[in-house]
């Protein structure tokens, strides 16, 4: 009484709605089953009579895992019958039917469809993870789906031969169809290669599937140097290398297994360089440094391993050198700077100047590098008035003071 | 003077027609520029991911036996479980229109090119399929090492579906089916690879109990009002929503001698499948101050919904789910009333429809509450034999001739004698105006009273009449906007809009009278 009008307005809303007419014919003849069979293989024929008075009327309404039909009767002798088309026939499951008439159902029955095990059957295979790590705890997982031809999963307890070969053996193994598939785990060998997994149902035979056996985690190692001489001249490189490095089971580390080499110098500082695994080796290199130290060098795979440390003297290559000045003592040169065998120290080393004045203030510190043994300094009339001043110069280690008098 | 008049008339027209072209081009620059306005929003620059609308919403609940193989994550479940409701919904929608859209997100190749061969079976015979599934009972079998593969068993299916001849409906029904289902994970959705029906294991298929015949009997002393509170009717559970008018009402309604109200659970403004926690706590504060007043409730679900389609069940279902679920312990229920005048939809909507929608929630609520009788609130007792079977009581409304309801309710209880009659709604309006040509008044609707309830009294009919207060605003999406059924729908009260008591009032104060 009370709700009259909205409903009116919701018949606009949504006009998807089919507005639905029960199919009516005024037959009420007797209608009965003749097909006995309720099993029947996948890709089977299937025919369903009946025996009625009238082939006009009824429907067969059939459904099954993926979807619903309506089949149209055929006029039969005595009968009618339904021809139950292929989307349906090859579906292996319950396949459910109903007859009805006049919208009310008749007769109503089930199909067992199974799936055609004689031949053409199809095996797929899902092997996962794809890469496990060599030892006794990872594995890897074989589930097998077979098919008959029809795509219909085979029923449980159908048996599956599993096989898979590591390092030229062969394990097989059986197991049975259950929950549409049948699966095993693949246990990881200690040896780091490859498992090749296959799978058959009688005479049929998946395709080949692979896992990659990585090896485990890298054990601690030991390292070692190599260099060219022993002087810290800031140009030669010293190389370091590891020992092959191994999992606990003797397997050399994945290439590309990243080695940091840390490197503590005399005064504490640390210094870094990296290097990859190539054949269970990595080497990284550093600059010698530019004057006397002591280096001791350790190396880290993160999270898994370490080295132990080793010790690396170098000697000083420089042990002298002269500075000069220009008559108005402004401009300062430091060198010749001569290596170990006497040879001009390598371009690029690192001079400093530090100036201070009479009251021993400092004014100012000056950088430059050496170039053909020699580096140069000027004090600018601009800063530096005439007078007395100290200088203390300081390269390769080694330290020289001296005074001047600028005129 | 009569050229005079002639230029004026040009001067009007041109001062209009100057007027009406200015008009015309603010319009078009106004349009232009808020043309030229539209267009993308600037957060679209973000390409957020707009939540995916839920369309399919059935019960689903997943046991977690032994699965073997990997340990299940829940947040994989869940997306597991998103996609095979997707599946489903994508071929419900598929085998209605005979289309293939959608089919490909959710199943993998092989089993697709299954599903298009039944879809283009049904094209080419004029079939369709209208379908939905209600329940699922997913047991999780086994799940892959690599995550990438996932067996289960979703038993006891329930699903209705009505299938098409062209338009003509050639059956539905309600089914129920065990599915053994193989997903595998591919470019990340979880896709049916296989799914097979398998035999229904009837064992543990709880059968619906039948409620209570103690509790259904309660139903027969029922003397009671259809309750909407005087300022908010029609919108109850709102802002306007007070305890203190509710509890002064069901005092009322208390000391005149009732024990029974009937109130509304709009399903829109209930946050349709989603539901609405503050007014369901509401619409239980209601139930809490009727229980402290001995007044019992009828709940009266889905008000104001129409719809019916299949598409619309999952919704309404976990709509009913939640209403149901909150309130079937108190001590206040009485009985659920699934739809009030579903009837009215028959045309709109196709009978058999609205039949269907009602049977599977009549079904479903019994479910739920085993313990309070189910009814439909038909507006007339000609149709009230529809479903007499499903319901536990059956409730109709009458507003026609005082004097053919004792015949129409003989007729009635004499088709269904072994089912409770109720009369739900009914009641006099005691408007007096221009829309009715000033004919009832007061005093009418006072004798109207006196009438039905000697009737009603003498053959001990349960009865709830409509309604207590006299309405000042009616909503137009009650009786629409045609005044002389709004302003006649204003004065059904036996107490005016300013609380007073009418001359009905009387033959309603049941405090005062012996049964």
């Amino acid at each position: 009484m009370k709700h009259i009008t909205y409903i009116l307005l919701l018949v606009f809303m949504i006009q998807g709605c089919t507005k639905a007419k029960v199919e009516h014919t005024s037959d009420n003849s007797p209608i009965s089953l003749t097909t006995a069979q309720e099993s029947f293989v996948a890709g089977q024929v299937i025919v369903l009579k009946f025996e009625a008075a009238k082939s006009k009327g009824p429907l067969l309404v059939i459904t099954n895992a993926l979807g619903t039909s309506i089949i149209e009767p055929v006029l039969n002798e005595g009968g009618i019958e339904f021809h139950i088309p292929y989307q349906f026939t090859q579906k292996a499951g319950l396949c459910k039917w109903q007859l009805v008439r006049n919208g009310k159902i008749e007769l109503s029955g089930k199909l067992h469809i199974i799936p055609d095990t004689v031949d053409g059957r199809n095996i797929e295979t899902y092997l996962g993870p794809r890469s496990i790590t060599a030892g006794d705890r990872d594995f890897t997982m074989l589930v097998v789906a077979p098919t008959d031809r029809y795509d219909n999963p085979l029923v449980d307890e159908t048996p599956v031969t599993v096989k898979q070969q590591f390092e030229g053996r062969i394990a097989e193994e059986n197991i049975k169809i259950n929950n549409l598939m049948a699966w095993t785990n693949i246990g990881a060998p200690q040896k780091s290669g490859r498992i090749l997994a296959t799978a058959s149902v009688d005479n049929s035979y998946s395709k080949e599937l692979t896992t990659i056996v990585y090896p485990a985690n890298a054990t601690d190692f030991t390292i070692d140097y190599q260099r060219e001489h022993s002087y810290a001249d800031g140009n030669q490189s010293i190389s370091f290398s590891t020992s092959n490095i191994t999992d606990q089971y003797g397997n050399k580390v994945s290439d590309g297994t990243l080695v940091t080499f840390m490197v503590e110098n005399g005064a504490g500082a640390l210094l870094q360089t990296t290097g990859t695994t190539i054949d269970g080796v990595a080497k990284a290199k550093l600059l010698h440094p530019s004057q006397k130290d002591t280096w001791t060098i350790t190396a880290f795979i993160t999270g898994a391993a370490k080295s132990s440390s080793i010790a690396v003297d170098f000697e000083s290559a420089v042990t002298d050198y002269l500075v000069s000045y220009d008559n108005d003592k402004r401009s300062i040169t430091v060198g010749p700077i001569k290596s170990f065998m006497g040879q001009q120290i390598p371009d690029g080393l690192d001079i400093q100047t530090s100036i201070y004045n009479a009251q021993n203030v400092l004014l100012e510190t000056k950088h430059t590098t050496s170039k053909h043994g020699y580096g140069e300094f000027f004090l600018s009339p601009d800063y530096f008035l005439k007078g007395k001043y100290r200088i203390e110069v300081e390269t390769a280690g080694i330290n020289q003071s001296q005074t001047l008098e600028i005129q | 003077m009569k050229k005079e008049w002639n230029k004026n008339i040009v001067r009007a027209g041109l001062i209009l027609s100057f007027l009406a072209i200015n008009a015309l081009i603010l319009f078009g620059i106004s349009s232009v520029f808020s043309y030229l306005n539209m267009g993308a929003d600037r957060a679209d620059m973000l390409h957020l991911e707009s939540p995916m609308a839920e369309v399919y919403l059935p019960k689903i609940e997943w046991a977690h036996t032994n699965s073997l193989g990997r340990p299940m994550e829940e947040q994989t479940l869940k997306k597991i479980q998103k996609d095979y409701l997707s599946a489903w919904y994508v071929r419900n929608q598929a085998f209605m229109n005979n289309e293939q859209q959608g089919i490909a997100d959710y199943y993998t190749d092989s089993i697709r090119q299954k599903i298009y061969r039944i879809i283009d079976f049904n094209k080419a015979n004029g079939t369709s399929v209208k379908g939905t599934t209600l329940d699922h009972h997913p047991i999780l079998e086994f799940y892959s090492a690599d995550g990438k593969l996932v067996v289960f068993t979703d038993r006891n299916v329930v699903s209705f579906k009505q299938v098409f001849k062209g338009q003509t409906l050639v059956n539905q029904q309600r089914t129920s089916s065990s599915f053994k289902v193989m997903m595998l994970l591919e470019d990340g959705f979880w896709r049916i690879r296989h799914m097979v029906e398998i035999q229904e294991q009837k064992d543990n298929v709880s059968g619906i109990e039948v409620t209570s015949k103690e509790k259904i009997s309660e139903i027969s002393k029922s003397k009671g009002v259809n309750y909407y509170p005087k300022d908010s009717p029609w919108a109850m559970f709102g802002a306007n929503f007070n305890e203190q008018i509710v509890d002064k009402d069901f005092n009322i309604l208390q000391k005149m001698g009732l024990n029974t109200v009937r109130i509304f659970v709009p399903y829109e403004d209930f946050g349709k499948a989603k539901g609405d926690e503050q007014k369901l706590a509401k619409l239980k504060r209601t139930l809490d101050i009727a229980s402290n007043h001995d007044l019992k409730v009828i709940v009266t679900l889905f008000d104001f919904y129409g719809d019916y389609d299949i598409r619309d069940w999952t919704f309404t279902h976990r709509h009913a789910e939640q209403v149901v679920m909150a309130l079937k312990d108190h001590e206040a229920l009485l009985a659920w009333d699934i739809k009030n005048e579903p009837d009215l939809d028959f045309e709109s909507r196709g009978k058999e429809m609205v039949l269907a929608w009602l049977e599977q929630l009549v079904l479903i609520v019994k479910q739920w509450d085993k313990n309070h009788p189910v009814t439909i609130g038909w507006s007339n007792p000609e149709v009230a034999v529809q479903l007499s079977e499903e319901v536990d009581f059956v409730s109709f409304h009458y507003y026609k001739e005082l004097s053919q309801f004792k015949v129409a309710f003989d007729r009635l209880q004499n088709s269904i004698p072994d089912k409770i009659l109720v009369l739900q709604e009914y009641g006099y309006s005691s408007y007096n105006g221009i829309w009715n040509g000033y004919q009832g008044d007061q005093k009418d609707q006072g004798s109207y009273y006196k009438q039905m309830q000697t009737i009603l009294d003498k053959e001990h009919i349960p009865f709830l009449f409509w309604t207590m207060y006299d309405f000042e605003e009616v909503p137009t999406t009650v009786v629409g906007s045609l005044p002389w059924r709004r302003e006649r729908q204003k004065y059904f009260g036996f107490l005016d809009s300013e609380g007073e008591a009418k001359p009905s009032f009387r033959f309603l104060d049941y405090s005062k009278k012996t049964y």
